[in-house]
């Protein structure tokens, strides 16, 4: 989970200028969630049985969020799942902007994260809006096996002398 | 259907031929194409003694290139251009410093930048000029062209429908346009796909730097910095050509995609290290989110 926190972060650094602010926003709401939902798994991990969550996750302070708009009330512990919407400020060089945020959460895991842009200078529009259109969520990996596939790309198989020489070194760093 | 597996180039091959052919034309095929790869590589290769681009980097002048040299050099110094550098056959000299050489050693000596292209290359078809020492490398571009040579080759030997692989470098051709299910490989585990892309024809190529990594390089190397790229996991590109997917998927580990899409039509998934993707809105695939 520490990894997941780590790499939203990381989506911060490398934008820029305001962006961070935007981004900073998402950071906060979605750290807030996956810190929330991983609170959930060690739980669930710990003790097979649901326990009742009174704890409730802490609420960042720039923003509101809704009722969950859509989705079931299934409640394993803390947030119910379905739609939850927020809305972010944050001040641009030109003022106040507003950003809107909506994730779905289905049984403590976040599925769906959009973006709305809510800017109204132009700037500030544009920059949402490449935000909006990049920023997306961790892809995972499924089983090979599991899918019908005709061909698979990823990097180029090695050749053996390359394999050969990268099983040298690491012999070599063993006996040093 | 009949496939031919082989090694070559330093990878491994698998053709699809989906038309049938008689045993005796499948096995002239199978010559052509061996016979094809061995005069490409011994253009075009910085891990064989015996080739021309061994032989220029010991010896400055002109050099007439074989015409098939034209699409692979004129799409390299676009490129050049296009990457502020960062794309250039000028990375071999990195390459070999860095360990990546004809023996693999992959034991790293002191690395330095290359020269700029007009300080080094000057061409004119059908005349490479070599003002200086150095060695060449078209690894960025040279697997698809030549996937993309091959493909010319079965079609002129009648076959329209066939599936080239190049260990992930795909090139496509079938008439009926049954789709193509490509696995994504996820770069941390093989057993394992972020996505399925579909293709009707054409090309996807794909670059991680999982396989081919030594002392903190893999085989693409920024030479601005003289380190390996590693805000990125894998990148894939779909395009008409071999020749273009290849060459666009190193200069994706450099370039921002927006750039590259005003002079090349192509579609893109870039996965970042973090497992956050970039990618095309029209690329053809389903990708696995948690």
């Amino acid at each position: 989970m520490e990894e997941q926190q780590q790499s939203t972060t990381q989506v911060s650094k490398s934008k820029s200028g305001p962006m961070v602010a935007i981004v900073g926003l998402i950071v906060i709401v979605v750290v807030g969630v996956f810190a929330y939902q991983n609170m959930n798994k060690q739980q669930t991990q710990n003790t097979p049985a649901v326990t009742e969550q009174t704890q409730q996750p802490t609420q960042p302070s720039q923003e509101t969020a809704t009722q969950p708009t859509t989705g079931g009330a299934t409640q394993a512990a803390g947030y119910k799942d379905g739609t939850y919407t927020a809305l972010g400020n944050y001040t641009s060089p030109g003022g106040a902007e507003e950003l809107g945020v909506t994730l779905t959460i289905a049984e403590g895991v976040v599925t769906v994260s959009e973006v709305e842009v809510k800017a109204t200078r132009p700037i500030s529009k544009t920059r949402q809006t490449d935000f909006a259109e990049n920023y997306e969520s961790q892809v995972v990996g499924k089983n090979i096996d599991e899918l019908t596939l005709t061909k698979v790309s990823g990097s180029s198989l090695s050749p053996k002398g390359f394999n050969d020489a990268v099983e040298k070194i690491k012999a070599q760093a063993q006996q040093t | 259907m009949i496939t031919f597996n082989f090694e070559a180039i330093g990878t491994s091959w698998s053709i699809d031929v989906l038309d049938s052919l008689s045993k005796k034309s499948e096995q002239e095929l199978l010559r052509k194409i061996g016979k094809r790869i061995e005069v490409f590589d011994q253009t075009y290769s910085r891990f064989r003694k015996d080739s021309l681009v061994m032989e220029m980097s010991q010896k400055k002048g002109n050099y007439q290139l074989p015409p098939d040299a034209m699409p692979l050099l004129t799409l390299y110094q676009q490129l050049y251009q296009l990457t502020d550098g960062a794309v250039t056959p000028l990375i071999g000299d990195v390459l070999s410093q860095a360990g990546y050489d004809a023996e693999y050693s992959l034991t790293p000596r002191t690395l330095h930048h290359p020269d700029r292209w007009e300080a080094v290359l000057a061409y004119t078809t059908p005349t490479l000029r070599i003002k200086k020492h150095a060695l060449l490398d078209f690894g960025a571009a040279g697997k698809g062209y030549l996937t993309d040579i091959i493909g010319e080759l079965m079609q002129k030997h009648g076959v329209q429908n066939f599936c080239i692989d190049a260990s992930g470098d795909i090139l496509y051709k079938n008439k009926a346009h049954t789709p193509l299910r490509i696995g994504l490989e996820h770069p941390e585990n093989p057993k394992q796909a972020i996505a399925v892309a579909q293709i009707t024809g054409g090309s996807l190529c794909g670059s991680a730097g999982n396989r081919r990594k030594w002392n903190g390089f893999h085989h693409i190397i920024n030479p601005h910095t003289l380190t390996s790229p590693t805000n990125i996991a894998a990148i894939w590109v779909t395009a008409k050509t071999a020749l273009l997917a290849d060459a666009l998927t190193t200069c994706l580990f450099f370039t921002n995609p927006e750039k590259l899409q005003k002079y090349f039509d192509f579609d893109y998934v870039i996965l970042n290290a973090d497992y956050t993707l970039k990618k095309s809105q029209d690329f053809p695939g389903e990708f696995f989110y948690n």
